[in-house]
């Protein structure tokens, strides 16, 4: 078999500096599917873009060999590049958000790639418009088509960019992180609309840093970082027996199947192994974790210890729709209680209340055996610093005027106003980040490192409990192991509780003691997280945990 | 207890920004970088500006200084010179030196360019804080109020404030900080409620911080730097306005030295002494130019940042 696409010795650069892609070649044939999978920064979505020549301003794309079918990509004219794109190369980008014209229906969006690159009549164009959104499994496609970008869900927004890229039948489909961001059924009909182009024989470049999603439809696996490749092969042998230390730490760090309590991040593995360049360590590595892979503590607290949050029969209503309904759970000192559910199920909702930012319209909830959402706001005010929060999205939750300093010197002096002590550099320590960041802005941290920023202002005034809303779901898989484990080892060493909300089961599964299964403000299952997940009661949640089964990846043996 | 070493954000990130070489850790390498970050070097536009204004505010302050003669010293046997080494900027119909005129016409011009603005900005401050910050009903009334302002053009709105309240430096101070107030507001009004309904405020009542404090320490600051803009940028206009009032008769009058009333002396003589009119005209071209550009730079500057 030829290879459709033929890549070799591909490098991309901005300026002067050095290239963010070195030296990378792979091919792809018909009816193949191959995964471009790294952390982000690692430049494989450089590299899908630098394919349709859209690598952006300023950059320098070389390569020794750039073939599609029997065209050079390097050489051939805007002209033909844009002929290109569309008819024979599709494009999936990640913002399904942005993709889209908010000004226009869909359908007419989509009919633009056939009135640009075919002949076809205004008439023959709706009736293929809605032959495609019936393909990519929009229910409805008639309603659809008229309706603009806003009016549709995430996931069909993003089915809409995926029927507009396959709309000519491209015979390559470039897709850039096509389902991160969706909901976990959501994102299983994705790939399973994928899988069926690619039995259909379209070729397949899919850039993801989940392993998981690369592994259920990719055959080969090309592993970047740092711009370089450190392995490629076949997904199924690289996935059981990967041979680089960078693939095993991100295989590694996929919390779906761990046990609870188990480190996802081996510390200093890549490091050690892989001549990484001089991390700043924050404290000495033999301070590090108990024994790394050893038997996991399971169970940080035991069944009975004390209620810590009670709630009881939470209903909030926004207009005619009910966004919680009747709503009860307790969480315990020390334990993980998770909340698990698709966007819209109401979990930001349970979230707000227990933190007293939206009051119930029924029910109540107590902490540690006394009133809480009953009260006041200036009663509460005292024991507010027993409730942390951590949320998606750290750096909006920082005060964009202050330094990191200054935020964590502020948790730690409850609102007292004083000169900060050495407790700043302790507390940021105790979340493994130098003391260097104290003098810098949060905006100018990576998304780990604020997400960091955001755990040690939480756990300044010792809270009994702390709220995680979402708190990894914009994180790569190797940052968020990190974080899941920095969060882990909080809980154990300060007896913390958490509330911890995600959509992501392998999370949820991971970090929780106990688990809520949510579904349109509605608790449908609820029990020790092991009991849900492998003997799951409600439909539902056997439809989550369908859904979600693919992520369930092999481990490394080795 | 237990420690993780930072290595997600540090492995993970190509930017050089975020991620610190072993060699800026600690030490007199982290003050520094701090200390810059808050004083940043100061562009071209930025400093030639600020040099400027400079120059004029010791000319407003100090104009004896600059310019050691009376403005108001009359000498008719030196009427209408023109520049020279004598009187850099000629004479006028009186005799007196138009260079000493303006110097000392700085005060009075930019003075009433800057406290236009305070009152602008100042009542602008009330409205749009008890808007953005009060109940809605209060919302309601204050937007609706403002848009009845704003109904008027700006500078239509300091006549009719003179004509009821007669011409004058006072009054047309006030007229002109009135009838830019309007558009302050607005501005501050959705700075507010962007302030208000941010995560951070959000993030400072789950650590159990009051109103107050969350009013004090997150929201006014907040509003605070973009409104600094606002003010440099709006010196500037005042100026203007302040000094086209004069020029019509209805701020300061002559022989007051202020540029807006030079401005008005002069304009009988425009074609035989032009430098009656040209050189307080471009003084109060040069101070709006000035404060804009000083303004547009701090605010290209915080966007870019």
């Amino acid at each position: 078999m030829t290879a459709l696409l033929e890549v070799s010795g591909l490098s991309v650069r901005f300026g002067a500096a050095d290239p963010v892609v070195a030296d990378l070649s792979f091919s792809i044939g018909e009816g193949e599917c191959v995964g471009l999978v790294g952390e982000s920064g690692s430049g494989k979505s450089v590299t899908a873009r630098s394919l349709l020549g859209l690598a952006g301003a300023g950059s320098r794309v070389d390569a020794t060999g750039l073939r599609f079918d029997d065209v050079d990509l390097l050489r051939m004219s805007a002209r033909r590049a844009q002929a290109l794109r569309g008819r024979d190369i599709g494009f999936i980008s990640q913002g399904a958000l942005v993709a889209l014209d908010p000004l226009r229906p869909v359908g007419r969006e989509i009919g633009d790639a056939l009135r640009l690159h075919t002949s076809m009549g205004a008439g023959e164009r709706a009736d293929r418009v809605l032959e495609l959104l019936t393909d990519v499994g929009v229910p409805e496609p008639a309603l659809r088509a008229g309706q603009r970008a806003d009016e549709l869900s995430g996931g069909l927004r993003q089915r809409a960019i995926i029927a507009s890229a396959i709309a000519l039948r491209p015979r390559l489909l470039i897709a850039d992180e096509p389902t991160t961001a969706l909901d976990s059924t959501v994102q299983a009909g994705i790939l399973d609309l994928l899988a069926r182009l690619r039995e259909a024989g379209t070729a397949i470049l899919l850039v993801s840093h989940d392993l998981a999603v690369i592994e259920r439809l990719a055959s080969r696996v090309v592993v970047m970082r740092r711009g370089q490749v450190v392995e490629q092969g076949d997904t199924a042998a690289v996935l059981r027996a990967p041979r680089h230390p960078y693939t095993r730490q991100l295989i590694e760090a996929i919390p779906a199947g761990r046990p609870r309590g188990s480190r996802l991040v081996e510390m200093n593995r890549v490091d050690a192994a892989a001549n990484a360049t001089a991390q700043p360590r924050a404290t000495s590595p033999s301070t590090a974790a108990p024994a790394p892979g050893t038997a996991p503590a399971t169970g940080t607290a035991p069944a009975t210890a004390p209620a810590l949050i009670r709630a009881d029969g939470l209903t909030r209503r926004f207009g005619d729709r009910l966004a919680v309904d009747d709503v009860s759970f307790t969480l315990r000192r020390g334990q993980t209680l998770g909340v698990v559910g698709e966007s819209g199920s109401g979990k930001t909702t349970v979230a707000r209340i227990v933190l007293a930012i939206d009051r119930p319209d029924a029910g109540t909830v107590m902490l540690d055996g006394a009133p809480w959402s009953a009260l006041a706001e200036s009663q509460r005010r005292s024991r507010r610093p027993r409730i942390g929060a951590i949320y998606q999205d750290a750096l909006s939750s920082f005060d964009p005027r202050w330094t990191v300093g200054r935020i964590i010197a502020d948790a730690l002096s409850g609102g007292r106003s004083g000169s900060p002590g050495p407790e700043v550099a302790e507390t940021l320590a105790m979340v493994g980040l130098p003391e260097s960041v104290i003098a810098r802005r949060p905006r100018l941290l990576s998304g780990g490192q604020q997400q960091r920023v955001a755990i040690a202002r939480a756990i300044a005034p010792r809270p009994d409990v702390i709220v995680c809303d979402e708190p990894v779901s914009s994180l790569d898989t190797l940052v968020q192991a990190q974080v899941l484990d920095l969060l882990d080892e909080l809980q154990r060493s300060l007896g913390i509780a958490y509330l911890f909300i995600s959509h992501d089961l392998g999370v949820v599964r991971h970090m929780s003691d106990d688990v809520l299964v949510m579904r349109h403000g509605r608790v449908l299952e609820r029990g020790p997280v092991e009991a849900v997940f492998s003997q799951p009661q409600h439909p539902y949640t056997r439809e989550l945990i369908a859904a979600a089964r693919g992520a369930a990846t092999p481990r490394a043996s080795g | 207890m237990t420690l993780l070493p930072p290595t997600d954000g540090l492995t993970a990130t190509t930017t050089p920004a975020a991620s610190p070489t072993p060699a800026t850790r600690g030490g007199p390498g982290t003050a520094a970088r701090g200390r810059r970050r808050w004083m940043p070097r100061p562009t071209v536009t930025m400093a030639a500006s600020a040099t400027v204004l400079a120059v004029l505010a010791i000319a407003a302050l100090f104009p004896g200084l600059v310019a050691p003669g009376d403005p108001l010293a009359i000498d008719p046997s030196a009427s209408f010179q023109a520049p020279s080494l004598a009187h850099p900027f000629g004479t006028d119909e009186s005799g007196r030196d138009i260079l000493t005129r303006v110097v000392h016409g700085a005060g009075p011009s930019l003075l009433i360019g800057v406290s236009a603005t305070a009152i602008g900005v100042g009542l602008a401050l009330v409205f749009g804080l008890l808007a953005g910050l009060g109940p809605r009903w209060l919302d309601f009334g204050t937007t609706r109020l403002l848009e009845v302002l704003f109904a008027f053009p700006g500078l239509l709105f300091a006549l009719l404030f003179i004509v009821v309240y007669g011409p004058g430096i006072v009054t047309s101070t006030i007229a002109v900080g009135l009838s830019t107030a309007p558009g302050y507001a607005r501005i501050i009004r959705s700075q507010v409620l962007v302030a208000r309904r941010s995560p951070y405020l959000e993030a400072a009542t789950v650590l159990g911080r009051g109103r107050a404090w969350r009013i004090t320490r997150h929201l006014l600051p907040n509003v605070a730097a973009t409104l600094f803009v606002l003010v440099t940028l709006g010196i500037g206009q005042s100026i203007v306005w302040a000094s086209s009032l004069s020029y019509l008769g209805l701020g300061a009058a002559p022989p007051t030295a202020e540029w807006g009333a030079m401005l008005s002396a002069g304009r009988t003589y425009i074609t035989s002494f032009w430098w009656m009119t040209f050189f307080p005209g471009l003084f109060i071209v040069i101070s709006a130019v000035a404060t804009t550009l000083l303004g547009r730079s701090i605010q290209a500057r915080s966007r870019r940042s």
